[in-house]
């Protein structure tokens, strides 16, 4: 048994975090997170056949910019959180504005690898940062275990990259447009063997540590186990069997966009749930209501078509204006998301219905 | 601990910024450059070649293009995609035998698609014509929307006189595509042979309308008025061909 192990009391954990195991409930968390990966699957499926791939690239795409809007709601309009963050929240776009517009206006590549690989990261992350969640809920926070699932999240994500020769292709390309030199077929086998062999090794420590914890009545979040399961698979899925590398990226996407939705939503309904008598317009949004949901992911979804649209529409410097304005919705996405959902914050905690003492040592800090 | 952690963030997004800027500091690759780097690093990816070759055939390097795509179907005999490229791009050359060859490789494969078919059959057209009428009617069987394939399979049966069901490919071809001037022309030409000139007339106009510099038109109008019921002896046109050209 670790140290960690004796620091805690597990039997002093209240009922209701032993049975608070779901983000929403039982029946959505499972259409929402757990399940989410297997509807896509078939999803992706049956548009293959019916020749209708077409769609989900078009949602994705669109759901690319789309849910940046529900975290922006959050960064930006929770006032204790923006009284919290401010000089990142202000001075964060600014910068990344500058940047942006310098790349895009003198022509100059190397941004967009950044984003890539930012994306990879965060997309790992907010599988990661949701694993923790739920193993919190469960009352399963030993450092130990948060260390191995983002080992687990990042290691498989890395190799599938590695792997995927699409993929890996885009991030290539991106390399070598900016003059770097040409990596020999050699380096890049010798990288995706050592990759195989850190996730083998990992994946391996993750499985003893998961039994470990299941024989000393410790047992680890069953709903975070297969939110962990699903979504590696699904990325698996979406970058190797899959050859296209445009379709893969959008049917991913869109497992992190609905993924990412939800967990809004759920957080920011139980924020106002707290709140006797809010009538603030986000109040409003997040309602337990089908009209208050309609409207929440209509407003979403303008979000991205407005962008999206326009990139459609325009060209020169209003083109490259709004590219602008795109990878700054991104970059800050990125940003965002790695503070503004901190389990360490006392009211992310109450929100999310975990207990003070258990999060105490949880190393996650949000999902970016 | 939460200020180490903000600098690390902005430290791992400008340390690689810093290092790609100042990559960019040298001589700009070009496209076929990138492309050719990509194909040393990763010379398994089928994807990877094809955007070599396009690469290469943008920049009007046709021969080197066959050359990587042949050599990349050596290695990798079961690529469709490749087989499917070479076919184009010897089909582009007029080089039949190796573009069939191609096909064949395809068939091989169990993998010919409408487009392949109809790539082969204009190779065949003109030397096997009965040949490349199975291959248009199959590729019609996969794939019942296809412009070339209603549009040259149409050429086929006006030269061996079957006016009816030239008349209604041409027709389903201006379906697929409207106003297209080389199925108009050919319209014109089939009606002047099947015996009846007016409807020729008015087909030749439509293509003047779309398309009033149509030199092909005005000299079968200006002989038919000269000889009006007489052969036209005016030659098909398959559609994308140039104005030029002309199909027997």
């Amino acid at each position: 048994m670790s140290a960690v192990h004796e620091q805690f009391d597990f039997s002093a954990l209240p009922d209701a975090s032993r049975r608070a195991w779901w983000l929403i409930g039982a029946r959505w968390d499972f259409v929402l997170f757990l399940g989410s990966p297997l509807i896509l699957l078939l999803a992706a499926e049956l548009a293959t056949r019916h020749g209708a791939e077409m769609v989900i690239v078009v949602a994705g795409t669109v759901g690319a910019v789309a849910h940046h809007f529900p975290g922006f709601l959050r960064a930006y309009g929770d006032r204790e959180l923006f009284l919290r963050q401010w000089p990142r929240l202000v001075f964060a776009p600014l910068a990344f504005a500058i940047l942006c517009s310098t790349f895009v206006f003198g022509n100059l590549d190397g941004l967009s690898f950044i984003v890539l690989m930012w994306g990879v990261w965060h997309a790992s992350a907010q599988v990661y940062g949701m694993g923790r969640v739920y193993d919190a809920k469960a009352g399963h926070l030993l450092p130990r275990t948060a260390l191995l699932d983002k080992m687990v999240c990042a290691s498989w994500f890395a190799l599938v990259l590695l792997l995927s020769p699409g993929r890996l292709s885009v991030a290539l390309k991106e390399l070598y447009k900016c003059g770097l030199p040409t990596a020999s077929p050699d380096l890049i086998f010798a990288l995706q063997l050592c990759s195989i062999v850190v996730t083998s090794a990992v994946t391996g420590a993750w499985i003893l540590h998961a039994v470990e914890s299941y024989e000393s009545q410790r047992p680890q979040s069953i709903t975070k186990v297969a939110l962990l399961a699903g979504s590696i698979a699904f990325w698996w899925y979406a970058n190797i069997p899959i050859q296209n590398v445009i379709i893969g990226v959008a049917l991913f996407e869109l497992l992190h966009d609905i993924h990412y939705l939800a967990f809004v939503w759920t957080f920011k309904h139980s924020e106002q749930e707290g709140v006797k008598g809010d009538t603030s317009p986000l109040g409003g949004i997040f309602r337990k209501t089908f009209g208050s949901v309609v409207f929440y992911i209509g407003l979403t979804v303008a979000y991205g078509v407005f962008f999206r649209g326009n990139e459609a529409i325009l060209n020169g410097p209003a083109l490259q204006l709004l590219a602008v304005a795109v990878l700054v919705s991104t970059l800050m996405h990125f940003y965002t998301d790695s503070f503004i959902w901190n389990l360490r914050e006392k009211s992310t905690r109450q929100t999310l219905g975990v207990d003070d003492y258990v999060v105490a040592t949880s190393p996650s800090r949000g999902l970016g | 601990m939460a200020r180490v952690r903000t600098f690390a963030v902005w430290l791992w997004l400008v340390l690689p910024l810093a290092i790609l800027l100042g990559a960019q500091l040298g001589d700009q690759p070009s496209d076929i450059e990138v492309q050719q780097s990509l194909r040393t690093s990763l010379p398994e990816s089928e994807q990877v070649l094809l955007a070599y070759v396009d690469a290469l055939r943008s920049a009007g390097r046709t021969s080197d293009a066959l050359e990587s795509a042949k050599e990349f179907s050596i290695s990798h005999p079961e690529s469709e995609r490749v087989h499917r490229a070479l076919l184009l791009m010897y089909g582009e050359r007029g080089q039949r035998d190796e573009a069939l060859q191609a096909f064949d490789q395809l068939g091989r494969l169990e993998s010919v698609v409408a487009s392949d078919l109809v790539g082969a059959a204009v190779l065949l057209q003109t030397e096997d014509a009965g040949l490349a009428e199975t291959y248009y009617q199959r590729a019609l069987e996969l794939e019942p929307d296809n412009f070339e394939a209603h549009a040259n399979l149409a050429i086929i049966l006006i030269e061996t006189g079957r006016w009816g069901a030239a008349r209604e490919h041409l027709a389903q071809a201006l379906d697929i595509s409207p106003g297209s001037v080389p199925v108009l022309l050919n319209l014109g030409i089939l009606e002047r042979r099947a015996g009846r000139p007016r409807v020729a007339v008015e087909q030749f106009k439509n293509v003047l309308r779309l398309e009033p510099s149509n030199r092909l038109a005005r000299k079968i109008l200006a002989e038919m008025r000269e000889r009006v019921g007489t052969e036209d002896g005016g030659a098909l046109r398959r559609p994308g061909s140039s104005p030029e050209s002309t199909i027997r």
